[in-house]
């Protein structure tokens, strides 16, 4: 039996792409997996849950099976990069109660509003790079 | 009268040798090989328990598989035995049958006492 992949398996596969990714695996290995529960589904006529189990209790069975995401690089820049700016941030809150420059050349103001707009970004795009769906 | 499932622990632990097993000649797709093992007597093979043993096999280079889109509905993936898959299946094959032996004679043992 083969059919279409209905809503509630496209919600399955999104909530077991998100955990997939939180655990490691490329996006290769998680679009093989996706692909893999709606194959299933379509043949059995089962529902995902009755197949797979919960995303949750599925996703556990996996382990990222080469090297960690690709992106691994970009995670460290952008843990560095959020550390120098947390610390730019502090500095500025810092020299703002003093009534100082911060590094005797930034104004505090600047300085903090530099901060917090860098520390938004990068928390956004964490945010998006671990909750996305499967890409297709 | 629906004979009684076979002890879980058994299905787990040859759940591996009966899907290289039921692979054996020609390539199969995932819930086909699931259905090949129900025909048998294996019971219900869900995906959540299937799937985890195709992955630990063809990690172990034993399977490999390959996409198809061959009809209307979502691709299939088959899978196929390597070579070393054919000499592991060769392998167990000899061993259950004196594994077999080995338990048909303890459990005949049990029965006469």
């Amino acid at each position: 039996m083969t059919g279409r992949t209905t809503g509630s398996t496209t919600l399955y596969t999104a909530d077991l792409g998100r955990r997939l990714r939180w655990r490691g695996l490329d996006e290769e290995e998680i679009r093989d997996a996706v692909a893999t529960v709606e194959e299933h589904v379509s043949e059995s006529g089962r529902s995902a849950v009755e197949s797979f189990g919960r995303p949750r209790d599925y996703a556990r069975t996996f382990t990222a099976r080469a090297s960690p995401p690709r992106t691994w690089a970009g995670y460290v820049v952008g843990w560095l990069v959020a550390s120098l700016v947390g610390a730019l941030l502090w500095s500025g809150l810092d020299a703002g109660r003093d009534g100082t420059e911060v590094l005797g050349l930034l104004d505090p103001g600047v300085a903090v509003t530099i901060a917090a707009l860098v520390l938004a970004a990068w928390a956004a795009t964490l945010l998006l790079q671990l909750t996305r769906g499967p890409r297709r | 009268m629906a004979e009684e499932p076979w002890p879980a622990e058994w299905q787990r632990g040859l759940l591996p040798t009966a899907v290289l097993g039921a692979i054996g000649g020609e390539p199969m797709y995932g819930y086909r090989i699931s259905q090949r093992l129900e025909r048998l007597g294996w019971g219900t093979i869900t995906g959540g328990a299937l799937y985890p043993v195709l992955r630990s096999l063809e990690d172990a280079g034993l399977l490999t598989s390959r996409w198809e889109a061959d009809g209307p509905g979502p691709a299939r993936r088959y899978y196929d035995l390597t070579e070393r898959g054919r000499q592991a299946v060769d392998r167990r094959r000899a061993s259950w049958s004196r594994f077999s032996t080995s338990m048909t004679t303890l459990f005949g043992e049990e029965a006469r006492r």
